[in-house]
């Protein structure tokens, strides 16, 4: 999957259920969806025969295929695409790639939601917490702040919402970017599970270390308790393969 | 990533050397709360926050404005202070959250840490 000009990206197998399709490197679901339509309306029977079933398995029904042959200018159904990006720990071009900050974002035709995990605090256990003023503030107040049962960095909390510029992981140079998977639909059922697994794992109190239980666990978590379990990072993400624990 | 962990008794003395800015949430917050009182319009928290580089360096216009999620009679704007403290392991920025009414005057305003490592 190519999106803005980043061509970094891999496809990943996947194990979930449902309908889910992955897209070649390189190639948007949209541009897939257009070749494939173009081949079932002037490919030959048996090119026209396999574009249409690889469009059903696409889509994971026949709403696809049915558009295909039904209008010559076919728009592709709507398709949720969840990825995982990758940020640089370090910024320095020598040790750029060693370490990398993972966050999950998906998208459809109507948003783009980011959900991302990471320290409470800095080394030294403080953090200035959240403090909302105004009649309806939105922020979460955090109440762990500094208690030394929790490590210098206290534990893991997790973040989701639109993912847009000034979002805290925005960036349009990933260090990695790869399609987890692409699905039939819009991403509405998904962003709720993903903040659900999100606020569980916030909620569990787990302490957070750079190369213990971290932002890369977290993602990896989200992912595997949504059904995505065979996710492998594209970048090097430290502690990816730990397993968090249900609750303190 | 064994060789990694093999650096974590380095990691300390260097997050002791870690870099960081005059500015903090609190007197972030102290100072946006003088100047964009409750009330004030999305405006002018708009041309403060581009006037004062509180933008991320893009500059904030209407199409900042979103629904909040769940919350469809409030509007959020969102900016960032970034890397306003830097270790070898963790970068920490400075989240502006501003919530209107749907006649776009400020209702409430957060001002937090937020922290990015591995």
């Amino acid at each position: 999957m190519t999106v803005n000009g980043i061509s970094n990206s891999q496809s990943v197998p996947q194990t979930s259920t449902g309908p889910t399709y992955s897209a070649p490197t390189g190639m948007s679901s949209q541009s897939l969806f257009a070749q494939l339509t173009q081949t079932a309306q002037t490919g030959s029977p048996v090119e026209q025969g396999r574009a249409l079933a690889q469009l059903d398995q696409m889509y994971g029904s026949r709403q696809a295929s049915n558009a295909a042959v039904a209008s010559p200018g076919a728009k592709a159904p709507e398709t949720c695409t969840v990825e995982v990006r990758y940020t640089p720990i370090f910024d320095a071009p020598v040790v750029r790639g060693i370490a990398n900050h993972a966050f999950i974002v998906t998208r459809d035709g109507d948003s783009t939601s980011y959900f991302r995990g990471g320290p409470l605090s800095r080394e030294n256990g403080l953090n200035s917490g959240s403090s909302n003023s105004g009649s309806s503030g939105s922020g979460q107040t955090r109440s762990s702040q500094g208690n030394p049962e929790n490590g210098i960095y206290g534990t893991i909390v997790t973040e989701h919402g639109a993912y847009r510029p000034r979002t805290v992981d925005w960036t349009t140079n990933p260090s990695g970017q790869q399609t987890v998977a692409v699905r039939a639909g819009n991403c509405d059922a998904l962003d709720m599970e993903f903040a659900r697994h999100a606020d569980d794992i916030e909620a569990a109190r787990i302490n957070y270390g750079p190369l213990a239980a971290n932002s890369n666990s977290t993602v990896r978590e989200i992912l595997e308790r949504a059904g995505f379990g065979n996710v492998r990072p594209v970048a090097n993400a430290p502690s990816w393969d730990i397993q968090l624990p249900e609750a303190r | 990533m064994k060789w990694l962990a093999a650096l974590t008794p380095g990691l300390a003395l260097l997050a002791a050397c870690s870099t960081s800015s005059q500015i903090t949430p609190d007197k972030l917050r102290s100072q946006l709360q003088t100047a964009l009182p409750i009330g004030s319009s999305f405006k002018a928290v708009a041309d403060y926050l581009n006037a004062n580089s509180l933008n991320d360096g893009i500059v904030i216009s209407d199409k900042d404005l979103y629904p909040v999620i769940g919350k469809p009679e409030l509007l959020e704007l969102k900016s960032i202070m970034r890397n306003t403290r830097k270790s070898l392991m963790v970068k920490t920025s400075i989240s502006m959250t501003f919530l209107f009414d749907q006649a776009r005057n400020l209702t409430a305003m957060d001002v937090k840490e937020v922290h990015t490592g591995p």
